[in-house]
């Protein structure tokens, strides 16, 4: 399975939600990536330190904005 | 992925280099008994997962155990002191985006005695990949290559693309609810979004933690997060517990099933055996009887066609004796009979009544009337001649009808001798059906012995056993239920709180969280749904498919995500109890195959089927079905059947219709026919007939 392929599906299955919440979305894409790559390949990629890492961001970013 | 070429040398039963060609679309290959069937489909084996089928041990065994005993025997035989043999398999496939992949796998042996080699540890494993747009290659080598396989096949689910037909134990326990979340998981890759589920949950936890130990300005505010956080954790902990117990419930449930599933089919086998027995008794009666009725008619006739048999051959003197009365009489060399009282009549009547002329007393006619009066001598004499006369008539009947009841009696018998025939016949058949059903070292007696009321009483407790389980799961459910509807109520409460909390990071951050953790959630059970939805559809579509001669079956394949099961329901959705075997392993078939179907169009990527006689357990009317349905699920696929030209049995796949199928379905695209070359064993190899 390619990572591009599996990116496109994973979009696919996003409709939804990219048009409701572009933020979530984009850190919902960006984690069943990185999990699909992590089941595909069998080695671990500390998903659960970026997932912390991508919503710490997010709201600082957006905290910062306001 | 699709597979357009295997190389086989020196392995097991194939001598020196061996290929095989193959195309998008189905081939099939067929042979008899030993020929190299499941050689090959230990050749893909091989060459991916380093294993090979040991039959007579029903075990994989890697080549560090195999040893010398993986290379060809007519090789090694060849082979001379000091020199070294070797066997290869190697795979040419290309993926989805028509890259090109090589692998290889190699293993060599040296002689270095008669019957002694020295054997290496492992085999060697390269990996040779071509990009379709650069055409730069990359070649791997070992754990490289085999990381580099791990993507493309995954080992986990080679039992469902390598598709060990003969392994029957392996099929049906997908009836099972480990094996049948272990073949959801692994081959819908599932096991994706569950992962996902368990991170974002890690996460939510971490970020939950962190503002709850962020202390709130409102003192009131932070006492009541604290709590509602505390009963939150404990309901959240408890509900995980009975998560587990109902688990564990199930798992009890599933061992208490499998063990009434054992009594009631060791009870209804007994059953099927006594009923069995009790017709080959009745039949054996109705022999007895037959056999008693053949000695009787043969008793009864015995002296009355001996005693006729002595006559026989009299017939022709008996008819030249007739034939001589007759003759005489007609000649009227006999005379007539004449009686006392007629001439008496003829003298007062004076008129002869034999010719009718007068005879007036005193004339000469009267005088000859009055000549036969008292004459009683000729009187007695004619008598006596024509009672032999009539002696001889039924003599002569009789003796004629000598041979007419000879053939009744030899119809009779012979009627019965058929009938005693018919009977022998039914009992052999019905003994055989016995011997399918028990083992051959089974003595009859030992199954008469029986005590059905024990077994019986054993299924029963196995039944009482499950139901119990039964409503324990039912109670763990409701009292789930409850729990999360505690639950949800806190957690809207805690919601509140955490609107009124004054740490911005934390709060923003932790409601972010729970979205993302929602999402994931919500999109796992949504993909679900949806995945337990198309495989269902497609799992009746292959069912139908494959049964579609089976007049005894009809209605739809349910695929029970709740209690892991499949089974058929009829048109009111009750579940149908007592679908035979090959029914059974059909809808084993067709579930695989749709799980298989259903994850490959999803996630675009096709694994070849390969399978090694798929339908060896299944009953005639499904046989050819299933390969049919096979052939169009799949992008390729590699069937290897069990060709059974020389056996009577009528339950086997007719080889001319396989052979048929290969000649008229335009799909296959390849066939091959195998045959065992060489005379002794350490002679024998596969040989390779290409039919399309």
């Amino acid at each position: 399975m390619k990572n591009t392929e599996v990116k496109h599906q994973i979009e696919n299955m996003l409709q939804d939600l990219k048009k409701q919440d572009k933020q979530q979305y984009n850190i919902v894409l960006s984690l069943l990536t990185e999990v699909f790559v992590e089941y595909n390949t069998g080695k671990t990629r500390n998903v659960d330190k970026k997932l912390y890492e991508m919503i710490d961001a997010e709201v600082r970013f957006k905290t910062q904005k306001s | 992925m699709l597979i357009r070429r295997i190389e086989i040398e020196n392995f097991l039963s194939y001598y020196d280099k061996n290929i095989f060609e193959f195309d998008e679309g189905p081939t099939i290959i067929i042979g008899q008994n030993n020929t190299g069937k499941s050689k090959l489909f230990d050749a893909f084996n091989w060459v991916l997962y380093n294993r090979a089928f040991k039959t007579e041990e029903e075990k994989w065994y890697l080549t560090r155990d195999w040893g010398a005993e993986i290379i060809n025997n007519l090789a090694k035989k060849e082979s001379t002191t000091g020199n070294t043999v070797e066997c290869s398999v190697s795979i040419l496939f290309i993926d989805e985006e028509e890259n090109k992949y090589y692998l290889t796998r190699e293993y060599s042996i040296k002689k270095i005695g008669k019957k002694d080699w020295d054997v290496a540890k492992n085999s060697e494993l390269s990996l040779t990949v071509t990009d379709s747009i650069t055409n730069n290659t990359n070649t791997y080598y070992d754990k490289d290559a085999d990381e580099q396989l791990y993507s493309l096949f995954p080992e986990n689910l080679s039992k469902y693309f390598l598709f060990q037909g003969e392994n029957i134990s392996q099929i049906m326990s997908l009836n099972n609810r480990s094996a049948f979340n272990k073949a959801l998981t692994d081959l819908s890759r599932i096991e994706v979004f569950e992962r996902a589920q368990r991170y974002t949950s890690k996460v939510l936890k971490k970020i939950k933690k962190e503002f709850e130990n962020k202390d709130d300005v409102d003192k009131e505010l932070q006492e009541k997060k604290k709590r509602l956080s505390e009963e939150i954790d404990k309901l959240t902990e408890d509900l995980a517990i009975q998560d587990e117990l109902f688990e564990n419930t199930c798992k009890e449930r599933d061992i208490a099933k499998a063990v009434y599933d054992k009594k009631n089919e060791e009870l209804k086998k007994n059953e099927e055996c006594a009923v069995i027995l009790r017709e080959i008794d009745y039949l054996k009666k109705q022999q007895q009887s037959k056999n008693e009725l053949r000695q009787n008619l043969l008793d009864a006739q015995k002296k009355d066609i001996f005693d006729r048999w002595m006559y026989a051959g009299t017939e022709n003197i008996i008819k030249g004796f007739l034939n001589f009365y007759k003759k005489n009489k007609v000649e009227k060399k006999i005379p007539e009979p004449i009686r006392q009282e007629f001439i008496k009549e003829m003298l007062e009547d004076q008129v002869c009544k034999v010719c009718g002329n007068a005879a007036p007393k005193g004339s000469n006619e009267y005088k000859k009337i009055q000549g036969y009066l008292n004459d009683k001598a000729l009187d007695q004499e004619i008598e006596l001649i024509n009672q032999l006369s009539l002696v001889a008539d039924t003599m002569f009947e009789k003796v004629c009808s000598i041979s007419s009841e000879i053939k009744t009696f030899y119809n009779k018998s012979n009627s019965i001798d058929i009938q005693i025939k018919d009977l022998q016949i039914k009992i052999k058949a019905k003994e055989e059906e016995l011997r399918t059903i028990i083992p051959a070292d089974v003595s009859e007696d030992e199954i008469k012995s029986k005590n059905f009321a024990q077994l019986q009483r054993d299924r029963d407790n196995a039944k009482n056993d499950c139901d119990k389980y039964k409503l324990k799961m039912e109670q763990i459910s409701f009292k789930k239920e409850y729990m999360r509807q505690q639950l949800h109520e806190k957690k809207e409460k805690y919601d509140s709180i955490v609107e009124s909390s004054s740490n911005i990071i934390e709060k923003q951050r932790f409601v972010l969280a729970e979205k993302i953790n929602s999402s994931v959630t919500q999109f796992y059970t949504v993909f679900l749904k949806k995945l337990i939805s198309d495989i269902e559809k497609e799992t009746n579509t292959y069912f139908r498919k494959m049964t579609e001669k089976n007049i005894a079956l009809s209605g739809q394949v349910k695929v029970d995500y709740e209690n892991r099961e499949v089974y058929p329901v009829d048109e009111a959705e009750n579940r149908l109890q007592n679908i035979n075997q090959a029914n059974k392993i059909s809808l084993q078939i067709a579930f695989v195959a749709a799980i298989l179907s259903v994850s490959n169009k999803f996630w675009r990527t096709y694994f070849p089927f390969v399978s090694d006689a798929p339908i060896s357990a299944l009953g005639g009317n499904n046989k050819l079905t299933a390969v049919e349905t096979m052939i169009d699920i799949f992008n390729q696929s590699i069937i290897v059947l069990k060709d059974d030209a020389v056996t009577d049995d009528p339950d086997s796949m007719r080889n001319d219709l396989i052979r048929n199928m290969i000649q008229n379905n335009n799909h296959i695209k390849n066939a091959y026919e195998l045959r065992m070359n060489g005379e002794t064993l350490d002679e024998q190899c596969t040989n390779i007939i290409k039919l399309k």
